[in-house]
């Protein structure tokens, strides 16, 4: 693994036998974050975790940890990242589409050098499964997990510029006169969204417009496993896009969980740990199964 | 200054290894001449991973390291790639020795002297965790919580400060829905609570503390009193939100808190959303401040 910028001691070694290794990988002369888990024995897939941005991201970060965490024991490896402008990666970069998905390509493919007779899987949560979808296909992977995919980013901006008004009223801002707190919608048409605290750059948002998901069809080649938080009935959002993947020649399974996600406002209300959280629990029961036989799968027929 | 001309200061990823739970720290070194001074900075409970909400400590980080100071931020047990599960973040269960680890970890990076930045929980651990840092210049704490529990018991203790204890067990004696397993958990807590206030009033005034509310838990009466005689500068900062109740706490107590006599100690409270960072204007400004007062409080020349 190309670790940058002093990887001495990144490395710790469990008593499982496998290892989490982590460090910065060099993308485009800048860094990007990431930690790797690698199991002891052979790999039988490898799975690019593409995360979601903002308060998303933060609220769904240990779930990725988790995820990793129980994969390993089925001879899965991992690699969950930071995109460049977020996290633990490059300071001085605004994230757009170009620069996320060089990433994921990047952070994906000395993952696919690495591991060359595994299975790939990429999985995407929310913004991350418009990055996933497009790393899936330069990577070849044989199968992309997406949960709760964004399909369209005009359609998210307006989802996060309801949180912001939904943050104020459900935190009291509002009710107090609204003293001190940002205007999102304003921010965001002056270059940089503020929804409470978390940084909207209008410049990736912008960087999405004319690439819905359904654009990004990650090759017929490659199984599409589509998971919804919460609801009892697929989004017609999400029928639309599995049909359209299915006629471009892809497998598209819909698979719904019971329990709703905050996104935005997760975990703030909940307060406790990560662990307990039902709609965690839910995602990884179904989510770990469903690596675990994509792998099995790979053992059988390579 | 371009982007590509910005200096990028080194970082490395360290496990960090703490009781039983293994944390990740980030250590990013000076891209300056060296002080010889690192920085720990302590998240609040479920603040997110080492980065911080909108990667504010990465930001800290930077900016220290322009000034030539070391510094670590971690992920507690619990959070992001750190192993462990916690519920709920007790004030009075403070993470003692991940802290101490994170010291450590910058004294083998050649720091000779350790400066803290702590907000909320990661507040309360660094008062507590300071007698075991013999080498601790300046501690920069940002909403303080003065009240002992976890948060989610915190109402329930403020309102039981408006209670006189005759009139608490006058009450007591007229307990409605007690055969309901959650009320009775509730009244529990309640009587919990107001035991302890009453053994710690008592404790105070045998102290000499006579006009400190019971409800100021004794680690940070005996933390910010050792800070103060060691003659270690604090600075306190609180924000001006209405809804945030630890402000509230403070300026309640702050005349009859005898630690905050000591010259070294200072405190202030900012016309700003401080607690949970809650807009990017007042990241920006406390990412500014924080800098500016490790520059005064530890000086190059030691």
């Amino acid at each position: 693994m190309s670790v940058v910028h002093d990887g001495a001691g990144s490395t710790r070694r469990l008593a499982d036998g496998s290892v989490e290794e982590a460090g910065w990988i060099d993308v485009e002369g800048e860094r990007v974050f990431q930690v790797t888990r690698v199991p002891s024995g052979d790999v039988t897939a490898w799975v690019l975790l593409c995360s979601a941005v903002g308060g998303e991201h933060d609220g769904g970060y240990r779930r990725q940890t988790m995820l990793a965490r129980q994969l390993v024991a089925a001879g899965v490896a991992t690699r969950r990242f930071h995109y460049r402008g977020t996290g633990n990666s490059h300071l001085h970069t605004t994230a757009t589409r170009e620069t996320m998905v060089a990433d994921a390509v990047t952070a994906g493919r000395t993952l696919a050098e690495r591991f060359p007779s595994a299975r790939g899987v990429v999985l995407g949560e929310r913004v991350g499964a418009l990055v996933a979808a497009e790393a899936a296909r330069a990577l070849g992977a044989r199968d992309l997990v997406l949960w709760h995919p964004v399909c369209d980013i005009e359609a998210y901006r307006r989802e996060l510029s309801r949180a912001a008004k939904l943050q104020k009223v459900t935190s009291g801002i509002e009710a107090a006169g609204d003293a001190g707190a940002a205007d999102f919608a304003a921010t965001y048409e002056a270059g940089e969204g503020d929804l409470i605290g978390f940084s909207v750059p209008r410049a990736l948002i912008e960087s999405f417009a004319d690439r819905p998901l359904v654009d990004s069809h990650p090759g017929a080649d490659c199984a599409v496993h589509l998971v919804q938080f919460g609801r009892n009935r697929l989004d017609p959002r999400f029928e639309r896009l599995a049909d359209a993947w299915r006629q471009a020649g892809s497998t598209v399974e819909a698979h719904l969980l019971d329990e709703p996600e905050l996104w935005w406002f997760a975990p703030g209300p909940w307060k406790r740990g990560e662990e307990l959280r039902p709609v965690t629990v839910a995602a990884l029961a179904l989510t770990v199964p469903l690596v675990e036989r994509i792998a099995d799968g790979a053992a059988v027929a390579p | 200054m371009s982007p590509a001309t910005i200096p990028v200061a080194d970082e490395a990823v360290r496990w960090i290894e703490a009781g039983d739970e293994t944390v990740l720290g980030v250590v990013t070194r000076p891209t300056t001449a060296p002080r010889g001074t690192g920085v720990v900075f302590l998240n609040g409970g479920h603040g997110g991973s080492s980065s911080g909400k909108n990667r504010i400590y990465t930001r800290m980080a930077a900016a220290l390291a322009d000034l030539g100071f070391h510094s670590v931020r971690l992920e507690w047990r619990g959070i992001g790639d750190s192993t462990g599960a916690v519920d709920e973040y007790v004030m009075d269960e403070p993470f003692v020795e991940e802290a101490l680890g994170a010291a450590q970890l910058l004294r083998d990076e050649g720091c000779g002297r350790i400066a803290v930045y702590g907000e909320c929980f990661g507040a309360r651990t660094a008062v507590v965790a300071a007698p075991q840092l013999p080498d601790l210049e300046a501690m920069y704490l940002v909403t303080l919580v003065l009240r002992d529990g976890a948060l989610s018991e915190q109402n329930p203790q403020r309102l039981l400060d408006e209670l006189p204890a005759r009139e608490f067990v006058k009450r007591l004696g007229k307990l409605r829905h007690i055969g309901d397993a959650r009320r009775r958990r509730l009244y529990v807590d309640v009587a919990r609570n107001k035991a302890r206030q009453v053994v710690q009033k008592a404790r105070y005034r045998r102290e000499g503390h006579r006009e400190l509310a019971p409800w100021v838990g004794r680690q940070v009466v005996t933390g910010l009193e050792h800070l103060g005689a060691r003659g270690v500068p604090v600075h306190l900062v609180y924000g001006d939100s209405y809804w945030d109740p630890h402000r509230y706490d403070f300026e309640a107590v702050a005349a009859d808190l005898a630690p905050l006599r000591h010259d070294t100690t200072t405190w202030q409270v900012l016309p700003e959303m401080i607690a949970g960072y809650r807009t990017l204007p007042v990241q920006d400004h406390l990412v500014a401040l924080v800098a500016e007062w490790f520059d005064r409080a530890v000086p190059a020349d030691g």
